[in-house]
C-alpha cells in the first residue's frame, strides 16, 4: 500500500515552487544554471563587453563539450548552437533513483545582433571552466586611422 | 536515502545559512543513486581548481567555490555574474567518504561517493534439495 508521507509531500511541494520561481527571486544573475526547457529567458547566458579593438561575447555553458558547440559569424550576426548531451553513465540501464534532477539537457541556439561590423576571419572562440571567451576583432575601417596631412 | 537540503531558506540566499556577507549562488544539481554508489553532478561555471572545495563532516556533504571578481569591464550586455557557489546536502551513512572520487570538467563538477559494503544489496543463494 502506497504511504502517504506528509513531510516527504511538504518537501517536494516546496521543491515544486522553487523550481517554478527560480528565475523571480532575485533577477537573472542569481540563476547561474543552464536549463533548456525549464526557462522562459534566452539562454546561453551572454555577457558582451568591449574594448576599442575587441567585441567579447562570454557565454555561460556548463558541461557542454566543445565538439558539440557550434559558433557561427555572418556579416553582424553571430549565432551559437549546440546541445547539451545526458552524461553517458545516465543511459547505463539499471535500477536507479533520481534525488535532484535540476540540470537540464537538450539542444539549444541564440543568435544575437552584434553591435558593430566584426572582421569574422579573425575571431577566436575558447571555452574553459563551462565558460565560452569569443574575441570577435573590430572591422578595421571602424577603426580611428590617423591620417597625415600634407601641405603642398 | 535521507537527503535534503539543510535550510529551505537557502533558496532565496545562502547568507543565512553560511552567516557570511558574501553572496553565494546555488549550484544546480543533479544526484543520482544506483545500488553501488551516489552521484552528484553540479554546474559550476567560471569555478576553478584554486577555487573549489569539498567537504564531508557529519554527514553533510558542503560543495564550495570561490571565484574573484572579475575587472570591470566596458558592458554591452551582462547577463551573468561570477558569483561563488556554496550548496549543502545532508547524506545518509550509507555512503563512504573514504572512497569519494571527485573530478572537475566543462564546469561541472562530478562526485561519486561508493555505498558502503555493509548496505549494498546482495543476492542470497538458496539450496534446493
Amino acid at each position: 500500500m502506497a504511504h502517504f508521507d506528509l513531510f516527504n509531500e511538504m518537501d517536494l511541494l516546496r521543491r515544486e515552487v522553487d523550481n517554478t520561481f527560480r528565475n523571480f527571486a532575485l533577477g537573472p544573475m542569481s540563476t547561474p544554471t543552464f536549463l533548456p526547457g525549464s526557462t522562459s529567458g534566452d539562454y546561453p547566458r551572454l555577457n558582451i563587453s568591449s574594448n576599442e579593438n575587441n567585441l567579447y561575447i562570454e557565454a555561460l555553458m556548463p558541461g557542454i563539450r566543445p565538439e558539440d558547440l557550434e559558433l557561427s559569424v555572418m556579416q553582424n550576426t553571430l549565432t551559437l548552437s549546440g546541445e547539451r548531451k545526458a552524461d553517458s553513465d545516465d543511459d547505463n540501464n539499471g535500477e536507479r533513483t533520481w534525488h535532484r534532477r535540476e540540470r537540464g539537457i537538450g539542444r539549444f541556439m541564440r543568435t544575437i545582433e552584434l553591435p558593430t561590423s566584426v572582421d569574422t576571419s579573425k575571431v577566436d572562440a575558447l571555452c574553459h571552466d563551462g565558460i565560452l571567451a569569443i574575441t570577435l576583432p573590430k572591422a578595421e575601417h571602424l577603426k580611428a586611422r590617423k591620417i597625415s596631412v600634407s601641405a603642398n | 536515502m535521507k537527503e535534503q537540503a539543510l535550510n529551505s531558506r537557502q533558496t532565496l540566499s545562502d547568507n543565512d545559512a553560511t552567516r557570511s556577507p558574501q553572496r553565494f549562488l546555488r549550484p544546480a544539481v543533479d544526484i543520482v543513486e544506483t545500488e553501488q554508489a551516489l552521484t552528484v553532478r553540479a554546474d559550476m561555471p567560471g569555478a576553478n581548481k584554486e577555487g573549489l572545495e569539498l567537504h564531508m563532516e557529519q554527514g553533510i556533504l558542503t560543495l564550495k567555490a570561490q571565484i574573484s571578481a572579475p575587472e570591470d569591464k566596458n558592458y554591452l550586455l551582462r547577463e551573468f555574474k561570477a558569483t561563488s557557489y556554496w550548496r549543502q546536502f545532508q547524506l545518509s551513512d550509507d555512503f563512504d567518504p573514504e572512497q569519494a572520487v571527485a573530478k572537475f570538467s566543462n564546469g561541472v563538477l562530478t562526485l561519486t561517493l561508493a555505498k558502503r559494503e555493509a548496505v549494498k544489496p546482495r543476492r542470497i543463494a538458496i539450496n534446493y534439495n
